[in-house]
């Protein structure tokens, strides 16, 4: 084995790896960006009809079919396009090789995207399965899950040729990616719309999935990226190796049982909720594992959360991670479920879990890889102040919100005495303030989209040193003068 | 590379594993679940057909799922006997013909898995689902106009008509509502939902 | 922009200038993360099998019977506890849950299509024949309060004795109602002589109300008043 260790080879590697993977990583961010501006105004149209029933009333549009278009879009969309993007960058920083087959991964994008597009038409057009995170039909979910084929494979080929003896801990979250997200969807499919299990059965395969698709898929990934950005940027050692160790068995072996736990007081055998619920509670252990890992490396580095807008993002992803995971755990147990089940706050942890967790350690990624891929610096440190300031409050409020309508919600319909239209009218200036929510997280993602937009436009453009909090760029005077010159 | 083969030989096995054990187990477990004849001879739980077959892709397809359950908690762990949505507690046999099912997760709405026998009249149901704050003042479920006819003023009156309410303020000229095909369909399958047959494992 | 900060000992290709530009990012950036050797407490390890302990003992716990059919996650066991009798309007008001669909939690109905409950004759008046609307239902024509109602009303047979006199004195007592409370044991005898009467039409429960009660039906003198 080749093996790298003079930095300037360490250099030379990053930056052919870079370079193979500028195409096909620009463009599944670059989709990824388009699905989570499309996602958030389909869940902004969603809130907005959960308050006010008579917007946009049209067949097409009803809330049954937007809402589960929103869900769609936002996993497999922004997640699985950002997710995949994030994978084949990572893995061919960390293998320090080329990526291969990008001839196939650029034609696979593409179909990923037709893909989504169809399957959006298709559950608007009312030809949803009506399987929840499943519901795009057969025939457009294959086209999601072929271009996966060709990213497996990059992945193992990349791991074949990788010209570093040690495998980081960020290889192993991304192996598992590419081993679980098949198995995971080709066995719900199975299960469910090619009908291989009966009554119950589907509701315990279709949580299975359900739960698994953010822990198996969003969050290995997620935490991948903490585990590379974090250390990357302010260029210390991960806390432990062990703890690293530790986290990633432990998280593969139980997350896995969690998905139960949505089915609680169901009519299901009380050990399959068992068995979810001892699952998701022995969810602490990784969670504090791995929380222990990321904190402890960033203590001592919390000053650099000024200027680097790649770490801000990653740091409140991996808090948000401990925060989302911890309030996960708790509840899965039987009482807590019995309030919170059923209500708005599971919508507000989903909301936790993938804006508070998911997408910021996406976006940090992005922010860290673009001006890499693209060979130029982000136009505007405001543009990224306004973007993060808006994923942040934005999800404070609409975690707060949800959760605490969620649970008085919950109290109120278990009890009697209170008629079932009192509970809603309670929980409507709660939905009012999520569309307030929602309309700041989608200014946050324009503020992005602005910034992601200039640097594909303006290829030219290049600064000399990287965008910080702390620069001050004018875009406009810039561009006079890079015309003057 | 063994190490490597390892690792994704371990990753496997746990997914392998939490398939088998929580799908591919109770599947196999459940597979011994059979209809149960009731005392008049009819059997209970009965596969869809007809019209509640049909209306059951409407129920789908318009996605009434992401804010209506169908399934009863025990009595006891929340309050759904209590609220009257039902008179036992689910179990799985109600649901051996449900294909794909439809239990769901949020209650946005109230529970449906005994609307059919809560409010058999399929007059309620059209003014429901024509614009539900005719009977629920104050619901937050949209007007699902598009699954009816509407008879107008002057116009000649049709079978299976229903009157529209005299004080319903958002009337126009609508004096009656006739269910369109889907509209049938979809009421007839919300009037079969009816757990309400004592099977006996429902008295854990 | 100057490329000073780029003059670093690394020669990637000497003569072009540009490459370092264009690769400011790839050349400034730290190196490729490591793995740290922090040793792990004995202590965590130790209380995360105590806690692997505790999921394995809930697991069993709370297991049921790891059969199809074991719902309950504890068996059930011990004499059935009986419960004791509730506030009549207290368990009305539960009740009226499943009412208030069509007669609205104001009691005043849907103008035109469901009839009030509020100072409704049918409602103040014969407990009998109140009795009997709630165990078989009613279709088609009714008069209430001077206005015409067609609708249908369901049975609510499936209810128990207790909890249909219970919703009846609820609802001859709210909304300014006020009435006497529905004895448990006129209910249980009405479910005797409605069965298989089917669904009322106004006339079928006009007949059954001037039709006198089974002598057995009649509520003693003392009957609780409310």
């Amino acid at each position: 084995m080749n093996v790298v260790n003079s930095p300037t080879e360490e250099i030379r590697a990053r930056i052919e790896a870079d370079s193979s993977a500028r195409v096909v990583v620009t463009l599944y961010w670059a989709s990824a960006l388009f699905w989570l501006t499309f996602a958030t105004l389909a869940g902004l149209i969603s809130s907005i009809k959960l308050h006010s029933p008579d917007f946009l009333n049209y067949e097409w549009l009803t809330f049954g079919r937007i809402r589960p278009v929103h869900w769609d879009t936002a996993i497999y969309g922004f997640g699985g396009l950002a997710a995949s993007g994030t994978l084949l960058w990572l893995q061919a920083r960390l293998c320090q090789v080329k990526l291969p087959f990008r001839g196939p991964l650029i034609i696979g994008g593409i179909l990923y995207n037709l893909g989504m597009v169809l399957g959006v038409i298709a559950v608007l057009a009312g030809y949803s399965t009506g399987v929840e995170t499943l519901e795009f039909p057969v025939w457009a979910m294959t086209f999601l899950v072929l271009p996966f084929v060709v990213i497996v494979i990059a992945n193992f080929t990349m791991y074949a040729r990788k010209k570093t003896q040690h495998t980081y801990v960020s290889q192993w979250y991304l192996m598992a990616v590419t081993v679980w997200f098949p198995v995971l969807v080709l066995s719900a499919e199975a299960c469910i719309n090619f009908g291989a299990v009966d009554g119950v059965a589907q509701a315990i395969a279709n949580w299975w999935y359900g739960h698994n698709v953010v822990g198996l898929f969003a969050t290995p990934t997620g935490i991948a990226a903490a585990y590379y950005l974090i250390p990357k940027v302010i260029g210390k050692p991960i806390h432990s190796y062990h703890l690293s160790l530790v986290g990633f068995w432990t998280n593969a072996i139980f997350y896995n049982w969690a998905g139960t736990h949505h089915l609680t007081g169901g009519p299901l055998p009380a050990w399959t909720i068992t068995v979810g619920v001892v699952g998701s509670m022995m969810m602490f252990i990784p969670v504090i594992t791995i929380g222990i890992n990321h904190h402890m490396t960033m203590l001592g580095s919390f000053h650099l959360l000024k200027t680097s807008p790649t770490l801000r993002f990653a740091v409140m992803g991996s808090m948000m991670y401990t925060v989302a995971s911890f309030q996960g755990s708790l509840e899965a147990l039987r009482t807590h479920q019995e309030v919170t089940h059923f209500t708005h706050y599971t919508i507000g942890h989903v909301h936790l879990g993938m804006y508070g967790f998911f997408a910021p350690l996406m976006f940090a990624m992005m922010y860290y890889a673009m001006p890499r891929l693209m060979r130029q610096e982000w136009s505007s440190a405001r543009l990224i102040r306004i973007h993060f300031w808006c994923t942040l409050v934005g999800t404070a409020l609409y975690g707060g919100a949800m959760c605490f309508a969620g649970v008085k919600q919950g109290l109120m319909m278990n009890d009697p005495a209170i008629p079932f239209l009192k509970v809603v009218e309670f929980t409507i200036p709660f939905l009012q303030l999520r569309t307030l929510a929602g309309l700041i997280l989608l200014s946050g993602t324009m503020a992005f989209l602005i910034n992601f937009g200039r640097m594909m436009a303006r290829h030219k453009l290049t600064f000399a040193d990287p965008t910080l909090f702390t620069s001050e760029r004018n875009w406009d005077a810039l561009l006079e003068e890079e015309q003057k010159v | 590379m063994g190490r490597t083969l390892f690792l994704a030989l371990g990753i496997f096995l746990t997914i392998a594993c939490s398939v088998t054990g929580l799908v591919i187990l109770p599947n196999w477990q459940f597979q011994g679940l059979k209809p149960v004849t009731k005392k008049d001879g009819v059997k209970y739980p009965m596969p869809y057909f007809g019209d509640n077959h049909k209306g059951r892709a409407e129920y789908i397809s318009h996605g009434c799922i992401y804010c209506h359950s169908q399934q009863v908690r025990m009595k006891g762990y929340g309050a759904d006997i209590r609220r009257g949505w039902g008179t036992r507690r689910s179990v799985p046999r109600d649901y051996i013909y449900d294909y794909p099912h439809q239990l769901g997760t949020m209650r946005t709405g109230p529970d449906l898995a005994n609307i059919g026998a809560r409010q058999p009249s399929r007059d309620w149901h059209s003014l429901h689902l024509y614009d539900p704050q005719i009977t629920s003042p104050g619901s937050v479920m949209p007007r699902f106009y598009y699954l009816f006819d509407e008879v107008k003023q002057g116009e000649s009156p049709r079978a299976g008509a229903i009157k529209v309410p005299d004080g319903y303020p958002n009337r126009g000229s609508v004096v009656a509502i006739v269910p369109n095909e889907r509209g049938e369909q979809l009421i007839a399958y919300l009037k079969w939902l009816n757990q309400s047959f004592p099977l006996p494992e429902a008295q854990q | 922009m100057s490329d000073q900060k780029n003059s670093d000992p690394i020669q990637m290709h000497p003569d072009e200038d540009s490459v370092f530009r264009i690769h400011t990012a790839a050349m400034r950036e730290m190196e490729e993360p490591r793995d740290g050797i922090s040793p792990t407490p004995v202590s965590y390890i130790i209380t995360c099998f105590l806690y692997l302990l505790c999921g394995g003992f809930y697991m069993g716990y709370y297991g049921g019977t790891w059969k199809g059919d074991g719902l309950a996650e504890r068996p059930i066991g011990g004499p059935a506890v009986v419960a004791p009798p509730q506030d009549p309007m207290k368990l009305g008001r539960e009740i009226f849950n499943s009412c208030m669909q069509c007669h609205q939690e104001s009691g005043l109905g849907v103008p035109g299509s469901y009839p009030p409950l509020a100072g409704s004759e049918y409602v103040l008046g014969d407990k009998r024949r109140l009795a009997a609307i709630l165990m078989n239902g009613i279709n088609g024509d009714f008069v209430v309060k001077g206005q015409t109602y067609n609708s249908k009303m369901p049975s609510w047979a499936m209810l128990e004795d207790e909890e249909i006199a219970a919703v009846a004195t609820y609802v001859r007592n709210t909304w300014g109602n006020r009435a006497d409370t529905m004895p448990i044991d006129l209910v249980k005898s009405v479910r005797k002589e409605v069965d298989g009467k089917g669904e009322w039409k106004s006339a079928t429960l006009a007949e059954f109300a001037a039709t006198a009660p089974p002598a057995a039906a009649v509520p003693p003198p003392g009957a609780p008043k409310k």
